[in-house]
């Protein structure tokens, strides 16, 4: 193993399960303390990007912190390198815990050309069709879709409750959306939908096919990313034209929120950020007009001098 | 051999006039002023727009070119103008030399087509030269000379084209 990962103050079980998760689809394992050089997760100002970075080759040990307050100011201290995810979302601006591990500890591993630099970001983004049975799952899920700055997405609800649950379930769906602050907006659909798009990409977890990043994931909105179908589904439904792109994580790993959350992030470096030109030149202005002037005979009256009278 | 460049014939917009005011030269009217004034006056000239006057204070605002490439005039009150201001001295020679009678209690009347002209002989006029200067150097965001000589060449070139509408 080359990579562990370290819960500095997560408080949630289930988090933390995600978390054993996480180590085992990466093939690494989680600690409580610190092997190797150590790399902080958190959005500090100097932090660097986890995308442009060369794979992993010593051991190394990746810290994420607690769900509201982060990484603890000591680990962030000992910490050998910060990286950030970078959003693109004005409100949504972190992800779920284990879903952040999941993609830094993805990138970390195998690393990853940098972040494309586009004028035309919105123009280069594919839909996106998730299926998912899981309420929880779905909402974090559709947390990480709104923080990679994707403004809507496809859902295929299989009875996790996002549009016809209970409203307990709806509840706590909506929670790990931080549906409060998330304005993604959610379409109803079905795989079958997916027939309509010219181009179809289908993203597994493991197994035999072309990585993730060396399929392009940018071919806008004609193209369709399709996440959390089962294999033989996928194989089923337009099998002349479908491809299918992998993420090689272990076999035996089945959250939404980790393997979406990694696709949506390689779709989110592809598609790139907005480039930051040099501003547009100020109009240069000529105004033709008749000057006027107040004429010299007006009294000016101080409306107190009015009261007063 | 390189192909000869054409002045593209720039869109001429007309936008509705605020209440209880009008265009003077309407978008015929301008068109067929920038046709008198020829290809080498509109060279680089996107758009004519005639359009809402804003409220500036102090000014009676007449039209503008916002560069690279746009001019707007700005729709007039029906004649008589009565300003409540009064005119400095030069305003009132500018006015009375468009044809413009001004009376003593700060009234200003518009016989016949003359506001028409003075919008396209003046108003236009002026601001196709600040235009031309402006195009001649290929500037985008600065300056072709300091404000006072562009207003000067600008209506050296616009007194040459009122000659051609009259």
């Amino acid at each position: 193993l080359t990579l562990s990962i370290f819960a500095d103050g997560v408080e949630n079980p289930a988090n933390l399960a995600r978390l054993d998760d996480v180590a085992r689809a990466l093939g690494a394992s989680c600690s409580n303390g610190i092997d190797g050089s150590l790399i902080a997760l958190e959005n500090t100002p100097t932090a660097s990007s986890i995308y442009g970075r060369r794979p992993l080759s010593t051991r190394a040990t990746l810290a994420v912190g607690n769900e509201r307050r982060g990484l603890s100011a000591r680990t962030l201290d000992r910490a050998d390198e910060t990286l950030a995810i970078p959003t693109l979302s004005r409100t949504v601006k972190t992800l779920n815990v284990a879903a952040a591990a999941a993609v830094a500890g993805w990138y970390v591993l195998r690393g990853s050309a940098a972040q494309a630099l586009t004028s035309r970001a919105e123009v280069r983004r594919p839909t996106v069709l998730i299926v998912g049975t899981d309420h929880v799952e779905v909402g974090s899920t559709l947390r990480s879709a709104a923080a990679f700055g994707f403004r809507g997405v496809l859902l295929e609800d299989r009875d996790a409750g996002w549009f016809g649950g209970s409203a307990g379930v709806r509840r706590e769906a909506r929670a790990a959306a931080r549906r409060h602050k998330n304005p993604l907006r959610i379409h109803r659909a079905t795989l079958a939908d997916a027939d309509r798009f010219d181009d179809i990409v289908a993203i597994v977890e493991s197994g035999q096919a072309p990585s993730i990043q060396r399929e392009h994931l940018a071919r806008g909105r004609r193209q369709v990313v399709i996440i959390g179908a089962a294999r033989d589904e996928i194989e089923s439904l337009a099998a002349h034209r479908i491809r299918v792109a992998s993420l090689h994580l272990a076999d035996d790993v089945a959250s939404l929120r980790l393997l979406a959350s990694i696709a949506l992030a390689e779709i989110a470096r592809q598609v790139g950020r907005r480039r930051r030109g040099p501003p547009a030149p100020t109009p240069v202005r000529y105004a033709a007009a008749v000057k006027l002037r107040m004429p010299e005979d007006i009294v000016w009256v101080d409306p107190a001098t009015l009261l007063v009278y | 051999m390189r192909a000869a460049r054409r002045a593209v014939f720039p869109a001429v917009r007309e936008r509705r006039a605020s209440r209880g005011r009008y265009h003077p030269a309407s978008a015929e009217d301008v068109r067929s002023a920038l046709r008198a004034f020829g290809e080498a006056i509109y060279y680089g000239l996107l758009s004519v727009e005639l359009v809402p006057a804003p409220i500036v204070p102090s000014r009676l605002p007449l039209g503008q070119l916002i560069g690279p490439g746009r001019i707007v005039l700005y729709d007039q009150a029906e004649s008589p103008w009565k300003l409540g201001f009064d005119l400095p001295a030069d305003e009132r020679a500018r006015l009375l030399a468009a044809g413009a009678v001004l009376q003593d209690d700060g009234v200003i009347a518009w016989p016949g087509d003359t506001l028409r002209r003075f919008m396209l002989g003046h108003v236009l006029a002026h601001e196709l030269g600040h235009h031309v200067l402006q195009h001649e150097r290929r500037l985008r965001g600065e300056r072709g000379a300091r404000t006072s000589e562009h207003e000067a060449r600008a209506e050296v070139l616009a007194v040459r084209l009122r000659a051609l509408l009259d």
